[in-house]
């Protein structure tokens, strides 16, 4: 081998997968059996000591991971394999043998979402060895290593079956530094890097003429490799023939991208600043049919807020910017609307002084919500406002607004402590947390529901009362999340004692409840009551429970 | 005239013996192949189960009998829900034991190979476990750290997701 040689990224990949299907092979029917003899420890926390656990009790590894590993989030099976190395190999194992649900491959989407690092790929291919070999023996690929790769997952939102989807940057930056060069290869294959097996069908070229690269897993672990992803993002950025409009190297210094599942098929939504317009578009990830959409205006700001994607069958692509408050609905294959929205009337203050700082479509792909947030000005330290706009889709394409804005006062003013706000997966609700106080010592976690009817309901204090987060601790931890059926919302949240492994946990559950009688019949304008109920743990232990409020909230 | 449901005698390993019926005793697989190996008339030795963790096991399995009773008598859909909340109840009960008492529960329905009781069991054990951090799971089942520094650092490196 030449000692100046360049390794590709498919080398390097392939590699990898080399030493995971040997681990993996490993991982076989043996390590069942090891499993069945390995024991790991529990004991009584009552009862027991590090040194001499007189309780202790041992429970078989199999038992264990067969039957308590699999009731276990992913969250907690990464705690688990964090606290010594047989728990560690045992979590593995049962991910490998889909005991368990697998670490990564298992996320939840608002997890993984914003998670774009190698390790979360690397991760998931460990825990989905059915895509190992596929990948291997598929054609080899110029992804350059996976440390300066962003991967992103995206979940069917009907089966939850991941896909992921590589976008190599590390390409477009050498891109960028020959446009020329990188143009001439863009149109015309270099023939220094014809394919030397007719299997390799893509190029192996040098960093320097690389293109953008994007590998997408299929849930079947087929993968999609650079050549045609290079394909759609010609198409995608230009859907007519015709010379580029603009440098599509700049992709590589601004362009936020997010895939996305729509007719069960993969689709790429970019939402691309070149420096002087704005482009959005969006792309299917098959190569057979690449089919694109796309609209580029110089009268479109720079975004604050990235694009939003629609999760119905729609695959509306919508985006906000600033100035002015536009929204743009793109639709396969074709644009279908744009429209501004504004903060509104009842925030005195202009438009330069709020940013936006959360868009997002309801799962039911009927409603959007956007909410900015910015400072006002009160006698006594500083607040934020937050202002929430309710938009509802009717008859397809046409966009009505039927909710009214909601401002909340008094709040620390903390960009990166911006409100965290999720639809319910019920498309009913929008749930609000943000931090409440009067400065950076004292500080306490607010949740809130908004129906669509505008209504704000804010949900007391996790402890049932208004105590904040205590200075006296360290940072805190809050957890919220919408149940799966979406009529359920929990929150928790924690504080670290500033001492090292001491917590002070504060969790609680607040939950909708569903009224159990009393629904109206399907389409019904009727409303029928929900009761909003609170458990709370007092001492981490006991969760005693009751009936918070009522609030009267539709249901179709 | 249904006849009386015919009982069988279990022993327990410190000597403590239970008449139940075979219809609960039947619920545990070993017991059951005990049975049709033996024959109802003989006494079945646990020798791996105490017998205080077999009074909870064949609690279970006589609220277990009675549930699927009385799934079958309903008439009306309602019903339905209902016994399934009286029986979620009740497990929850029962699942108010010292967890010494939980771990040899466990061990007893997977010797006696009792799948609902054992789900019901592990399902406690994985709330335990969940939500806590590695260093709160450590100290409450006493789990010793073994992971070097960079051990550690690298498996945390591995998820920093669950981290953040």
């Amino acid at each position: 081998m030449p000692r100046d040689r360049h390794f590709t990224g498919a080398e390097v990949l392939s590699t990898g997968i080399e030493i995971l299907k040997d681990s993996l092979a490993l991982s076989g029917a043996s390590k069942i059996q090891r499993g069945m003899h390995s024991t790991f420890t529990l004991s009584a926390p009552d009862h027991a000591s590090h040194e001499d656990p007189p309780n202790a009790l041992l429970l078989p590894n199999d038992v264990l991971a067969r039957h308590a590993l699999r009731h276990l989030d992913p969250a907690s099976l990464v705690a688990l394999r964090t606290t010594c190395r047989g728990l560690r190999q045992l979590v593995d194992e049962a991910s490998a043998l889909d005991i368990a649900p697998a670490v990564a491959g298992m996320l939840p989407a608002g997890l993984l979402q914003h998670a774009r690092r190698s390790s979360d790929v690397q991760c998931l291919l460990r825990h989905q060895p059915r895509w190992a070999p596929k990948i291997r023996s598929s054609t080899p690929h110029k992804l350059h290593m996976l440390d300066m790769a962003e991967p992103c997952i995206t979940w069917h939102p009907g089966t939850s079956v991941p896909c992921l989807v590589i976008l190599d940057r590390r390409s477009l930056r050498a891109v960028k530094k020959a446009p020329q060069k990188f143009r001439a290869r863009h149109l015309q294959p270099d023939p220094e890097s014809q394919p030397r097996r007719k299997s390799q069908r893509t190029a192996l070229v040098r960093s320097d003429q690389a293109l953008p690269s994007l590998l997408v897993v299929q849930p079947d672990g087929t993968p999609r490799f650079s050549k045609a992803s290079t394909d759609l993002l010609r198409v995608a950025l230009r859907p007519q023939p015709g010379p580029l409009p603009w440098d599509i190297y700049g992709l590589a210094e601004d362009t936020f991208w997010q895939p996305f599942w729509c007719h069960d098929s993969v689709h790429l939504a970019f939402h691309h600043w070149d420096g002087h317009g704005m482009t959005l578009a969006v792309c299917t990830l098959n190569p057979e049919e690449p089919l694109g959409s796309s609209i580029r205006s110089p009268h479109f700001s720079k975004p604050l807020v990235g694009a939003a994607v629609a999760p119905s069958k729609d695959a509306a692509l919508m985006s906000l910017q600033s100035t002015p408050c536009c929204v743009t609905a793109l639709q396969l294959p074709s644009l279908l609307q744009q429209f501004h929205v504004s903060a509104g009337p009842m925030l005195d203050m202009p438009d330069a002084a709020l940013w936006p700082c959360w868009m997002g479509y309801a799962p039911d792909g009927k409603h959007f919500a956007v909410a900015w947030a910015g400072p006002a000005d009160q006698p006594k330290g500083r607040y934020l406002l937050l202002s929430l706009t309710l938009h509802t889709f009717t008859n397809g394409a046409q966009l009505q607004q039927i909710s009214i804005q909601k401002v909340i006062p008094a709040m620390a003013v903390r960009r990166h402590r911006s409100p965290v706000i999720t639809w319910s997966p019920a498309s009913l609700w929008l749930s609000l947390s943000f931090e409440q106080g009067q400065g950076d010592e004292t500080a306490m976690v607010q949740h809130a529901i908004v129906d669509l009817n505008g209504e704000y309901h804010l949900l007391p204090s996790l402890d049932g009362h208004s105590r904040g987060l205590d200075p006296q601790f360290s940072d805190y931890s809050c957890l919220r999340g919408w149940s799966p059926c979406g009529f359920l919302f929990s929150c928790a949240s924690s504080q670290e004692d500033r001492r090292p492994n001491v917590k002070a946990p504060s969790p609680g559950f607040v939950a909708l409840k569903r009224a159990t009688s009393g629904m109206p019949g399907p389409k019904s304008s009727s409303s029928t009551g929900a009761s909003i109920t609170q458990a709370v743990a007092s001492d981490g232990q006991s969760w005693p429970q009751y009936v918070m409020s009522s609030a009267c909230m539709p249901f179709w | 005239m249904a006849g009386k449901a015919v009982e069988v005698k279990l022993y327990s390993c410190d000597g403590e013996d239970f008449r139940v019926p075979s219809t609960v005793a039947s619920r545990s697989e070993t017991v059951k192949n005990m049975l049709e190996d033996t024959g109802e008339e003989d006494a079945v030795p646990l020798p791996n189960v105490h017998g205080r963790t077999l009074s909870l096991v064949l609690d279970f399995c006589k609220r277990l009998v009675q549930y699927e009773k009385d799934l079958q008598d309903i008439t009306e859909d309602f019903q339905h829900g209902q016994l399934d909340d009286e029986f979620n109840a009740w497990k929850q009960d029962f699942l108010d034991i010292d967890q010494a008492v939980l771990y040899e529960l466990i061990m007893a329905a997977n010797f006696l190979n009792v799948a609902e009781l054992l789900d019901l069991c592990c399902k406690e054990v994985a709330r335990l476990i969940k939500g806590k951090s590695p260093e709160e799971i450590r100290a409450y089942f006493h789990i010793k750290n073994d992971f070097t520094p960079q051990e550690e650092e690298e498996v945390r490196r591995e998820n920093q997701w669950a981290f953040e």
